[in-house]
């Protein structure tokens, strides 16, 4: 699916990234993007202002002259995906004012996943831990913290992790063991709350 | 034969740690190993992103992306331009205020001192002069 989506992409990028290309493409691509940001930057509206600019960056890079094939769009799109999160983060360093959005907003953007999978107890009890990891993101640096998101998250590969931070696996390594460090106490929650340790 | 630790786990967990020999014989560590796949797959479970969210999101894109020459970067560089031509404008009309001629310039400071210097008696006893005259 990934090879035919970068083959349409190809085309597209022959004749000018069509709308309706692009627009299948986002749509497919949307929901994930938009968690990722979510987990990031953990407020919606920024998450959602980070979401569009991540696909209009990409529908510009696309319709360059001078842009190349891509071997992997999803990998690039996260890339364009991060990068836009840790620009936000960063000058949200000065937006001392900014406000957190209301829990209400979120609920009725964001539900639990419908009961297909896992138990219902156990659905809750992800909800609480993963707000509690969520909110727990805020102790990493922003480069841990993108490191932990696409591990964590994606479920993505170190190599993976490497190539979409432009950073070497030794580098992603040592980021993420900083961020288990910090996050300890959550992480064994999550584990091993149900039993005693060893 | 030494189990793995909670701290083995987590690492192994998220790529820091390979299996290791101890892992194929203990069906201890590896039972451990199996719950904790299961406990890392519940926090997969990403929740349901409302659909009317997304499909307002995706009508955002697509409106930036029609109108992609919403930039007000141009209109700010001539505002700023406008106002720096207005000030300069400003400054060049306005007559300079001559500063206050010196009351005392340096000719009449040295005709001064040669007075001085010709007079035997300071300038202030003179009106104390007048009064005996009379």
């Amino acid at each position: 699916m990934m090879g035919a989506m970068a083959d349409r992409l190809e085309v597209s990028l022959d004749r000018g990234a069509s709308t309706r290309e692009f627009g299948a493409w986002m749509t497919s691509e949307q929901k994930r993007i938009f968690l990722l940001c979510k987990r990031m930057l953990q407020d919606i509206g920024e998450a959602d202002s980070a979401t569009q600019d991540t696909f209009v960056k990409a529908w510009q890079a696309l319709n360059r002259p001078e842009s190349k094939e891509l071997d992997n769009p999803a990998s690039w799109l996260t890339r364009i995906a991060v990068n836009t999160c840790l620009d936000r983060l960063r000058s949200r360093r000065w937006q001392f004012w900014r406000k957190r959005p209301a829990p209400e907003d979120e609920e009725t953007i964001l539900r639990l996943a419908p009961s297909d999978g896992p138990s219902a107890e156990d659905r809750i009890f992800a909800a609480q831990i993963g707000d509690r990891l969520e909110s727990a993101l805020d102790k990493l640096s922003l480069r841990q913290r993108a490191v932990f998101a696409l591990r964590h998250y994606e479920d993505r590969s170190l190599a993976e992790i490497a190539g979409i931070l432009e950073l070497d696996v030794g580098t992603v390594k040592v980021h993420l063991f900083r961020a288990i460090e910090k996050l300890r106490e959550e992480l064994h929650d999550l584990y091993f709350r149900d039993r005693g340790t060893k | 034969m030494k189990h793995w630790t909670e701290n083995d786990f987590q690492k192994w967990l998220y790529g820091l740690k390979e299996e290791d020999a101890h892992l194929q014989t203990c069906s201890e560590c590896r039972t451990e190993m199996e719950r904790l796949r299961l406990a890392r797959r519940r926090t997969f479970a990403a929740p349901e992103v409302s659909e009317d969210f997304l499909a307002a999101q995706r009508r955002n894109i697509h409106n930036r992306l029609n109108h992609p020459n919403r930039n007000f970067a141009p209109l700010r560089w001539g505002f700023s331009v406008a106002m720096l031509l207005l000030v300069v404008v400003g400054l060049t009309l306005t007559p300079f205020r001559k500063s206050p001629v010196a009351l005392t310039n340096d000719e009449q400071l040295y005709s001064d001192l040669a007075a001085m210097e010709q007079t035997s008696e300071p300038k202030a006893i003179q009106p104390l002069h007048r009064l005996f005259e009379k």
